[in-house]
């Protein structure tokens, strides 16, 4: 995380670039952008899915996605919002995602909330499953997986409908189980290193 | 895939089904009425033809894959989620395949299975013959990182189905045509 950092480059062009700073591969698959709200200073990469088209039945404008700032969204990496009956009717529920959050390459999010700080490492599932049962043939349903500030997922986790990840904890497993704490002074270290990797990637023409 | 564009595509859709356009299929391909393709969804025909039955919802990066010469019949109302293979020879009906789970061509699917997120699904006797296939029993469910198997005593069973027609109905109102 030091100043010595190398770059994380791409081609000039194959990023789209915002006005507050949101750097978005072109070839990222945004469906319903009008649904996104991205806070600022955050990066979708390339292959990654975000699907805004899956909003509530009501009429209007719902916002589907929302995400913070120095977010990064990893390749290949599909965010989709949980949906569950409600009153006799299925709806699809908002994704919240705070400031400071990495998604690592090829993760499946259908969490409803994850809080600021939060790293998910490669390959994860974070999975609210509509449909089909949990492995004790129980169906648990109704409720979304929840992510609370500052945890760490490990890579290749999966984490089952309807858990509630504690601050300041470390995941790993399928299914998913807490495998250690984090230190007090993680906050400072995350933050830092999220702006660190907006600041390294930039774009190069290539020759 | 370098073999894919000497496939000649034949695809044949009853008029309700919906199919994304990012969606990637190939070969000859059947979908039954009311089935939802997602963007960047893959129906793969590469030998035999795949034929597909209603209601069926292919999700986002999903590939369905038929090496085999011989027909690759789904039944209905099938739930492929995202991230999902599958190569199976058949599958029957009412299916979850959650998300990143995998089905070899070894395994023969029959109804109400569930194949758990991450999973992998192959037949147990591994000195099986190529060509021959293990049937997995109705009601079969794979689950954890070791991909164990266990029976669903099918408790809510009414109550799951009823909440997937209702995603089913809702995905085909939502969804931009």
């Amino acid at each position: 995380m030091g100043a010595f950092d190398p770059l994380i480059t791409y081609e000039k062009g194959t990023y789209i670039e915002t006005d507050t700073g949101n750097k978005v591969s072109r070839k990222a698959v945004v469906t319903g952008a009008q649904n996104i709200i991205l806070g600022g200073k955050s990066v979708i990469q390339t292959g990654a899915i975000l699907r805004g088209d899956l909003q509530r039945a009501q009429a209007g404008h719902h916002v589907v996605i929302s995400m913070g700032r120095y977010c990064l969204v990893g390749e290949g990496t599909v965010i989709r919002p949980p949906g569950k009956m409600y009153k006799g009717a299925f709806t699809f529920y908002p994704v919240k995602i705070s400031d400071f959050v990495h998604i690592g390459p090829n993760c499946i999010v259908e969490a409803a909330q994850i809080g600021g700080g939060v790293e998910i490492g490669e390959g994860s599932i974070i999975f609210s499953s509509v449909s089909g049962s949990s492995a004790k043939g129980v169906m648990i349903r109704g409720k979304f997986v929840i992510i609370k500030d500052l945890a760490v997922i490990r890579p290749g986790t999966v984490i089952p409908e309807a858990t509630v990840v504690p601050s300041m904890s470390i995941w790993e497993g399928n299914p998913g189980r807490i495998v250690g704490t984090l230190p007090e002074t993680y906050q400072d270290t995350v933050e830092a290193r999220c702006k660190s990797i907006y600041q390294r990637f930039r774009a190069v023409t290539s020759t | 895939m370098s073999r894919g564009s000497s496939i000649s595509t034949k695809i044949t859709a009853h008029s309700t089904a919906l199919i994304a356009q990012d969606s990637d299929l190939r070969g000859d391909i059947t979908l039954g009425p009311g089935c939802i393709v997602h963007p960047k969804a893959a129906i793969l025909a590469l030998g035999g033809p795949i034929v597909i039955g209603a209601d069926c919802v292919v999700e986002e990066t999903a590939v369905i894959v038929n090496r085999g010469n011989t027909v690759m019949r789904i039944g209905k109302e099938n739930h492929f989620m995202i991230g999902c293979r599958v190569e199976s020879p058949s599958v029957g009906d009412h299916n979850a395949f959650q998300p990143r789970s995998r089905a070899s061509s070894a395994v023969a699917i029959s109804s109400h299975c569930t194949l758990g997120a991450g999973t992998i699904l192959l037949a147990l006797d591994p000195t099986l013959p190529p060509g021959q296939v293990e049937t997995i029993p109705p009601y079969t469910v794979v689950y954890g990182a070791e991909s164990e198997r266990r029976i669903w005593d099918a408790s809510c069973e009414a109550t799951e189905m009823g909440l997937r027609a209702n995603q089913v109905s809702y995905l085909r109102e939502v969804l931009p045509k």
